[in-house]
């Protein structure tokens, strides 16, 4: 018993030793990332946003880029000025307004990136056929025939929000059960109002936006119109 | 040499370490260990049952109860069979095989070790075109620092990056950072966190990405859910004092300046310097017809060492080795705009060799000692590879 004992002794202070505590290692290395010539520089590396910058937007939106001057003009007109108000949701960041968009919102989980905006047009904008078939277009998803079309619109989701506003919810990863969950994806909101439409959109790969879906419901519903 | 290994016996340390006894002990840790965490894993994840009952050296049952984790079992292990090499191992030619595998095994161990603090698994996400001499960790995060500077190429970015591992980092931590002429100073950080912007009045922190609160969140089970955050003060060497609020899942450093210098800090993900400078030249999917699904993808990277550029491909089943480093194809992503980016899997083991090595050793001590039983089953008396403990008793 007493050698066991003193056998301890040699082993137990190792063994603290061993679990105590390590000074937090300073490491010293040069990194280098060099940016594909054909595309904008000054991209920061650990953005996992960034890739989305350099996406075509809708085309109207793109179109804001014009150096037509009446183009422009024109284009900035049709933004609507509407008052609104919302929510940021818990995990996300909200970025400044910038030209057409009246907010970007990122997520911040750099494993499931997704970017949200939103954006108030005036008028119907093209109606929600068009701007579904642009939609499928700009996620590589196949355009249906028509018939197939009102149908898959019909079966979108359609809400309220805290505010009163009808929404409908586009899922857009619904039609796109048989793909990888790495490829584009997107869910659109549509509120139409009498003088104009707002649009939520958010986007990101399919396993990203199913995951965000919620996230994105809790922005919606706080979206709100403050009447002058 | 045999006087010495006499007086071996006579050490009770030694003796102790040599003793069956305490080889049964272990083994039976091992195999509650083992149960233990593979039970664990459903409930608490892969990443945190290997923490706890494996790389740990000892961890709390109820919260008090202290057990010893698996690798302190295996250091008594591994002592317990050096100490039988010492002291009870007989060294004769007809024990050849035995004392083959002895080592074999003890091979088996050293291994175990290297792989254990010599292998690091990360990867390295490139776009066409892209290419990049780091690769970026899964789970574990770093405090990065560096002095900006404009660009030495429109393209290029290079920086010398000082980075601290944030997994000990705690409140009142402090940091000399002589070569930035900076002080660091943790005053607050959390492992898993939620980050809040908004707000009108002006914020008490500096966050490039307009974040303004941190609220502590309970550790998930699997890891890369776990997004860390912080609260640090950052002294330069002309006493301007800065407090930086700095969140794992944005993006954006934030930068600060000190005298006559701009520093950026950031918290991300942590930085593997790889020796070598890849480049991903072009990325190739086949799909099945009529599908999106992938049926195969490859890279065509180039890989620049010392100056010099060599082109490689690299496919599911054809991975780039390079010295301690093997690069596997591991996922890919194609962006709206029809942009591909591969992203490869970086594993970095110094001795990927060895586990080979040691089972080849055993294989042959195995091999040896089946024919020399053989032979002396025929001709003479089988006596015991191990000096047992009554020798060892009486010295």
């Amino acid at each position: 018993m007493y050698r066991s004992l003193l056998c301890l002794v040699y082993v137990i202070p190792l063994l603290i030793y061993a679990g105590c505590e390590r000074p937090t290692s300073e490491r010293h290395y040069t990194e280098i990332f060099m940016e594909a010539p054909s595309k904008p520089s000054g991209l920061p590396m650990d953005d996992p946003h960034a890739f989305m910058r350099l996406m075509p937007e809708d085309e109207i939106h793109a179109n804001l880029n014009t150096t037509d001057a009446g183009l422009k003009e024109r284009l900035e007109a049709s933004v609507a000025k509407t008052p609104l108000s919302w929510n940021t949701p818990s995990g996300w960041l909200e970025r400044p307004a910038s030209g057409m968009r009246l907010a970007t919102f990122i997520n911040t989980d750099p494993q499931l990136p997704v970017e949200t905006t939103i954006v108030a047009l005036a008028g119907t904008s093209g109606g929600i056929e068009d701007n579904v078939v642009r939609w499928m277009g700009q996620i590589h998803l196949e355009v249906p025939d028509s018939r197939d079309l009102n149908d898959f619109i019909k079966k979108q989701e359609r809400f309220l929000t805290d505010s009163g506003l009808t929404v409908i919810l586009i899922d857009f990863s619904g039609r796109q059960k048989t793909m990888g969950t790495d490829v584009p994806s997107m869910i659109a909101a549509v509120i139409e109002r009498p003088d104009s439409q707002i649009f939520v959109k958010m986007n990101g790969s399919k396993q990203a936006v199913i995951q965000n879906r919620t996230a994105l419901k809790s922005l919606i519903r706080s979206l709100k119109v403050s009447t002058p | 040499m045999k006087n010495l290994r006499a007086q071996l016996r006579k050490n009770k340390l030694l003796k102790f370490l040599a003793s069956v006894k305490l080889t049964v002990v272990c083994l039976v840790l091992l195999f509650i260990l083992t149960f233990w965490g593979t039970i664990a894993q459903g409930q608490h994840g892969l990443y945190l049952a290997q923490e706890r009952y494996f790389h740990a050296f000892f961890f709390l049952i109820f919260g008090f109860i202290p057990f010893p984790g698996a690798q302190a079992v295996l250091w008594v292990l591994f002592l317990n069979l050096v100490g039988a090499a010492v002291v009870r191992l007989v060294y004769k030619w007809r024990n050849a095989g035995v004392i083959i595998i002895h080592f074999g095994i003890l091979l088996f161990f050293v291994s175990a070790y290297v792989t254990l603090h010599a292998a690091q698994e990360s990867y390295l996400t490139l776009g066409e075109g892209q290419a990049a001499n780091v690769s970026t960790a899964y789970y574990d995060w770093e405090l990065s620092v560096w002095e900006s500077a404009p660009p030495d190429a429109p393209l290029k970015i290079l920086r010398q990056v000082t980075a601290f591992d944030a997994q000990h980092f705690r409140a009142q931590r402090t940091f000399e950072l002589p070569s930035l002429g900076l002080h660091l100073s943790v005053l607050e950080y959390h492992q898993n966190a939620n980050a809040y912007s908004g707000g009108t009045e002006p914020s008490a922190f500096l966050n490039a990405s307009g974040i303004r609160l941190l609220q502590p969140a309970d550790l998930d089970t699997a890891p890369e859910k776990n997004i860390p955050g912080g609260i640090f003060e950052a002294v330069a060497n002309d006493g301007s004092r800065f407090k930086i609020l700095l969140y794992g899942g944005d993006p954006q450093p934030t930068s600060f300046k000190g005298g006559a210098k701009t520093y950026s800090m950031i918290l991300r993900l942590k930085r593997y310097p790889l020796p070598f400078t890849l480049k991903l030249v072009d990325f190739m999917m086949e799909q099945h017809p009529g599908t999106n699904t992938a049926r195969s993808f490859k890279s065509r990277v180039a890989i620049e060492i010392n100056k010099a550029w060599r082109e490689k491909l690299i496919s599911m089943n054809n991975p780039l080795r390079y010295r301690d480093y093997t690069l596997y194809q591991s996922s890919y992503a194609i962006d709206k705009a029809g942009n591909e980016s591969s992203t490869l899997a970086v594993v970095k083991n110094a001795g990927r060799l060895l586990p080979y090595i040691a089972t080849c050793v055993t294989f042959s001590g195995l091999v040896i000692h089946f024919f020399v039983m053989a032979f002396i089953a025929k001709t003479g008396t089988v006596e015991s590879p191990y000096v047992d403990n009554g020798h060892m008793n009486n010295g």
